[in-house]
């Protein structure tokens, strides 16, 4: 075939390349350069000499970040928020999926009910109020419950579940199993796949969020670390005398701001690579029914 | 006996059709377990999903500070007719659809071309390795993201100023120039989402049957005839449902992002319906009035989701539900 050595052929190839390379460098460049201005001195970072590699080494900013007491206690409380709020959607959304994928009565009126909240949801003030009128405020209740069930998550499980092979639930059946116990020692052991899909989206939105805990959360001790985050980088003064032992010097805000970009967003970034091949087949999964 | 049991094979529902008629009691004692497992559901969605939306009468009545949260008494239209007469209102309402706009036009059509050039790449590895880095950046946080546009775009240390200097051309402070807001929020769309976006794009373009390439092959068509001629007509439904629901999004832009970006001096442009409705209603405390708000922008957008999906059905027979 003589298509291969034409001229297209070669001009798209060119084109394609340098397209591909954009993407790649896009995505990492700025993430570089964060991670070397994370690592520079105070002088370097206010001249913007910086560009991809640190320069005057050093780790001033991240011992400021790993000592400060309001930054540690912003970690422990994104884990908590993220581990309670994880556990208990994937609980929810297990027992809900599960049975909406059996053809149950009623299980056309309940999932057209929930895509209308897809499509209509009760907006920022009445949701606030019922946190509010909850009691909820100021309490992890207030950032875990109102998002527990996710429709858009929900309808990937349903997919998933209705995916699932029948004669193994069947046979579990006749051996006098019900339905309950069906799904929780026989489907979910073999639901791996979507578990994994699904932990990590949920773990990614607890720990990313950080509006919730704005509205929410009186009490400056209970706010995760996302939040924390935004407030340094609209340049809140953290400073309050806490700084012994930190060597302003060589201590920028620039490095700090860096350097708590990157302190929040490695472990996600670590996590993805594990998961990854799932949960383009949990996306495709959803999408399949559009 | 056995007869009995090849009965229940058929289905894991013990279903009234087909079998001697039995009772909606019966049935539901059959199968009550699968209600016992969505008995917590329903409350959530009762209490979490609907009680906001019932919670929209707020919209229609006087709230008195520590009285009821659905309001003392009713005002009828009130609210409605005081933000309908507020300028600021209107130039959020600009806002929002500008917003939208520009990012329907821009953001779909990005993430189906780049599944088409990633389509293209001939070597699995390099492909898959491409799609992996684009993927990143939809799980960073928000926060992150635009604390980076921001570092990066500083006017007195950021990256692309310092390149600007080196061609000669003075600071700009982007992210207060009311110009450069909505090219930076598209922009930023643009980078987080493009790869997770056109994962849908690119597994409908890997179902397209390999025959129909060879038959373009045959007919003469290079790699761009391919993709105009088969390619882009095949994945048409794909790009269909999604732009469909995109447009359910219409009037709910980024809000956290445009929160994020918010200066006073770009507020101009940069006030959308959702941020109105922050400022009116959870920092000055209007809560009737902000509920008004959200709920002409929430019916809004539902009444477009259902014309869209309406058309979509008349046009093209695709369609949501």
């Amino acid at each position: 075939m003589h298509y291969r050595k034409t001229m297209e052929f070669r001009v798209f190839s060119v084109i394609n390349f340098l397209f591909m390379a954009l993407v790649i460098f896009g995505v990492t460049l700025p993430f570089l350069h964060l991670l070397a201005v994370s690592f520079s001195d105070s002088a370097a970072n206010t001249s913007g000499k910086v560009k991809f590699l640190p320069i005057g080494m050093n780790m001033e900013a991240y011992k400021f970040i790993f000592q400060h007491p309001s930054i540690l206690g912003g970690f422990w409380n994104a884990i908590v928020q993220t581990a309670v709020g994880t556990l208990i959607s994937i609980f929810m959304m297990t027992i809900c999926a599960y049975p909406l994928s059996k053809p149950i009565k009623g299980r056309k009126v309940m999932i057209w009910l929930i895509m209308l909240t897809m499509f209509f949801n009760g907006g920022l003030i009445p949701t606030y109020m019922l946190v509010k009128g909850l009691g909820l405020l100021d309490t992890l209740g207030a950032i875990v419950l109102p998002l527990c069930i996710t429709p858009y998550f929900l309808m990937i499980m349903i997919n998933f579940f209705q995916s699932f092979p029948d004669n193994l639930e069947e046979s579990a059946l006749i051996d006098g199993l019900n339905p309950i116990q069906i799904l929780f020692r026989i489907v979910l052991p073999l639901s791996k796949t979507i578990m994994a899909t699904m932990i990590l989206f949920l773990v990614v939105m607890y720990w990313n969020n950080w509006f919730n805990s704005l509205i929410y959360l009186n009490s400056p001790d209970k706010y995760p670390i996302m939040l924390i985050v935004r407030n340094i980088l609209d340049g809140a003064n953290l400073v309050n005398g806490s700084l012994t032992g930190t060597n302003l010097e060589k201590l920028s805000t620039a490095s700090l701001k860096s350097a708590a970009i990157m302190a929040t967003t490695l472990p996600i970034f670590c996590v993805i690579p594990f998961v990854q091949k799932h949960f383009t087949k949990g996306v495709l999964l959803g999408a399949v029914k559009g | 006996m056995e007869n009995t049991i090849a009965k229940e094979k058929k289905s894991l529902v013990i279903k009234q059709k087909g079998m001697r008629r039995i009772s909606l009691g019966v049935y539901f004692r059959r199968n009550i377990h699968y209600y016992i497992l969505l008995i917590l559901p329903v409350l959530y969605f009762v209490v979490f999903r609907y009680g906001p939306i019932i919670g929209n009468v707020l919209a229609f009545r006087r709230y008195v500070p520590g009285g009821s949260i659905y309001g003392k008494e009713w005002v009828g239209l009130k609210y409605f007719k005081l933000f309908l007469g507020d300028p600021n209102f209107w130039v959020a309402f600009k806002n929002t659809w500008l917003l939208s706009f520009y990012h329907l036009l821009i953001t779909v059509p990005v993430a189906i071309l780049f599944a088409l050039l990633v389509n293209e790449i001939k070597s699995g590895k390099l492909r898959s390795a491409v799609q992996t880095i684009s993927y990143f950046p939809n799980f960073i946080s928000i926060v992150v993201v635009i604390g980076l546009m921001k570092e990066l775009l500083s006017p007195t240390y950021g990256l692309i100023n310092k390149g600007l200097e080196m061609i000669g051309i003075d600071p700009i402070f982007f992210m207060n120039e009311p110009g450069w807001f909505r090219s930076l929020y598209i922009s930023s769309e643009v980078w987080q989402y493009t790869g997770w976006n056109s994962i849908i794009f690119f597994a409908a373009i890997s179902s397209i049957d390999p025959q129909l390439y060879e038959a373009a092959e045959v007919d003469g068509a290079g790699r761009l005839k391919q993709i105009i001629h088969v390619t882009i007509p095949q994945i048409m439904p794909t790009i269909t449902v999604v732009y469909i629901l995109s447009l359910g999004q219409l009037m709910s832009v980024a809000f956290e992002k445009v929160l994020l970006m918010y200066t006073p001096s770009n507020s101009q442009v940069s006030d959308v319906i959702e941020t109105f409705v922050y400022r009116i209603g959870l920092e000055s405390s209007n809560y009737s009035y902000a509920t008004a708000v959200g709920l002409f922008s929430g019916v809004l957008g539902l009444v477009i989701v259902i014309i869209a999906n309406y058309l979509s059905k008349k046009v093209t027979r695709y369609s949501l539900y």
